[in-house]
């Protein structure tokens, strides 16, 4: 399983299925080209377009498999979308960002505003390598910033 | 007296060699009778003060009837489910495993011949996850009320899943359902919910989803577990008292703990 660490969280949501989960983003290869989709973090439903509202799918509870390429939905081809592999999409634009601390942390005011690619665009002006550096400042030191368990419903 | 020199007079004519090799063939013999036994299923009888070895096999017998005990419970689960859970399984299951009927009887088979190093409890206990689920294939658990528990999500398994809500993660975004107890409790309760749901019990409800999965939720007297999370930790972690269970069938997908 290739979940590996993506800070922060970025999802499109609540699930309206099961309503606890978050329907965050992944990111998955085909012949070199990546596509994205949303998957309930604790349901598996998916979503093909960056909106709860669009139609949605299972993925099959036994085999699950990617809704594009139908791939292994969990191989090493499939993770939680980082911020730079979203650039230029319409998920960029439609996805929350949000970073998984502590509201107790002292800088928990900081951290946990969602963040809507608009807002970080407009004030920050940056790169998507910048962006990138930018929010894992944010995150300040939490060593739990690269332990992102994008395992479902953490 | 003259009786006296008859009786000793056997024992006197045996060479000291064979009196020799007569007492080691029965400590021999009474060292590899209980193995013997044990490894090839036979019935050596015991020497004296080898009673105790009888006694656990009574006991292990008694014992071993009581998966056949639980089997009965979950021939209570509907029929349907019984049916749609065969032909499911039927893609992830190797086609060396034994049909689920079967399996009680291959395991009290099993259990035979290796039986006198395992306590009935640990028996009993290994036969079924905690305590209530029967594994009728490789990775595929089914409880009594008929929730089945099988490989998937990202965990690898459903009840790897359902274990991540176990334990609180205050700093995820949302909220996070946290089960008080552990997953012997959780299966518990899950089955009871399930049970009460289906049955459209007061306090329950049930959702179609499409796609052949339902939600269903079902309230319970007391808290069995708190709501967690950023959310749930900027409410003071309320009380849960209801569970809400995702189900593709009576596949288990995830299940968690609410407000």
């Amino acid at each position: 399983m290739a979940d590996n660490p993506a800070n922060p969280w970025i999802h499109i949501g609540e699930c309206p299925v099961c309503v606890n989960g978050l329907c965050r983003v992944r990111t998955c290869s085909a012949n070199g080209q990546r596509h994205f989709f949303a998957m309930c973090d604790e349901c598996e439903a998916l979503w093909l377009t960056p909106s709860t509202q669009s139609p949605r799918t299972f993925a099959d509870s036994s085999e699950p498999k990617c809704p594009i390429c139908q791939q292994d939905l969990y191989g090493e081809q499939s993770h939680w979308s980082v911020i730079e592999e979203l650039k230029s999409t319409d998920w960029m634009e439609n996805a929350i960002f949000e970073f998984p601390v502590d509201i107790e942390s002292p800088n928990h005011e900081l951290h946990s505003e969602s963040i809507a690619w608009d807002d970080v665009g407009q004030t920050t002006d940056l790169n998507s390598a910048d962006l990138n550096a930018e929010l894992r400042d944010l995150s300040g030191d939490d060593p739990r910033m690269n332990h992102d368990e994008p395992k479902p419903e953490c | 007296m003259p009786s006296q020199r008859t009786s000793s007079k056997p024992l006197q004519q045996i060479p000291t060699k064979w009196a020799v090799a007569i007492v080691a063939a029965l400590i021999c013999y009474t060292l590899l009778q209980p193995v013997l036994n044990r490894q090839f299923g036979w019935h050596l009888p015991a020497l004296a003060g080898e009673k105790t070895d009888d006694v656990t096999v009574e006991n292990e017998s008694d014992n071993r009837s009581r998966p056949a005990e639980d089997e009965k419970g979950f021939d209570t689960a509907p029929e349907s489910q019984v049916k749609s859970q065969s032909g499911e399984s039927a893609a992830n299951t190797p086609a060396s495993v034994p049909p689920t009927n079967s399996q009680p009887t291959a395991a009290a088979a099993k259990a035979a011949t290796s039986k006198a190093q395992t306590s009935p409890e640990q028996k009993a206990n290994s036969n079924l996850r905690y305590g209530i689920l029967q594994e009728t294939a490789p990775d595929d658990f089914l409880s009594p009320a008929g929730l089945r528990y099988t490989r998937g999500g990202p965990e690898g398994h459903r009840l790897l899943h359902i274990e991540r809500h176990l334990k609180d993660d205050p700093t995820r975004p949302g909220s996070h359902g946290v089960f008080d107890g552990d997953m012997t409790q959780v299966v518990r309760w899950l089955d009871e919910a399930y049970e009460l749901a289906k049955r459209g019990a007061k306090g329950t409800a049930k959702h179609d989803e499409g796609d052949g999965r339902t939600r269903y939720e079902a309230s319970f007297s007391k808290p069995i577990g708190y709501v967690g999370g950023r959310d749930g930790k900027r409410d003071n972690n309320p009380d849960a008292r209801k569970v809400r269970i995702i189900l593709e069938g009576n596949k288990v997908i995830t299940a968690f703990p609410i407000k």
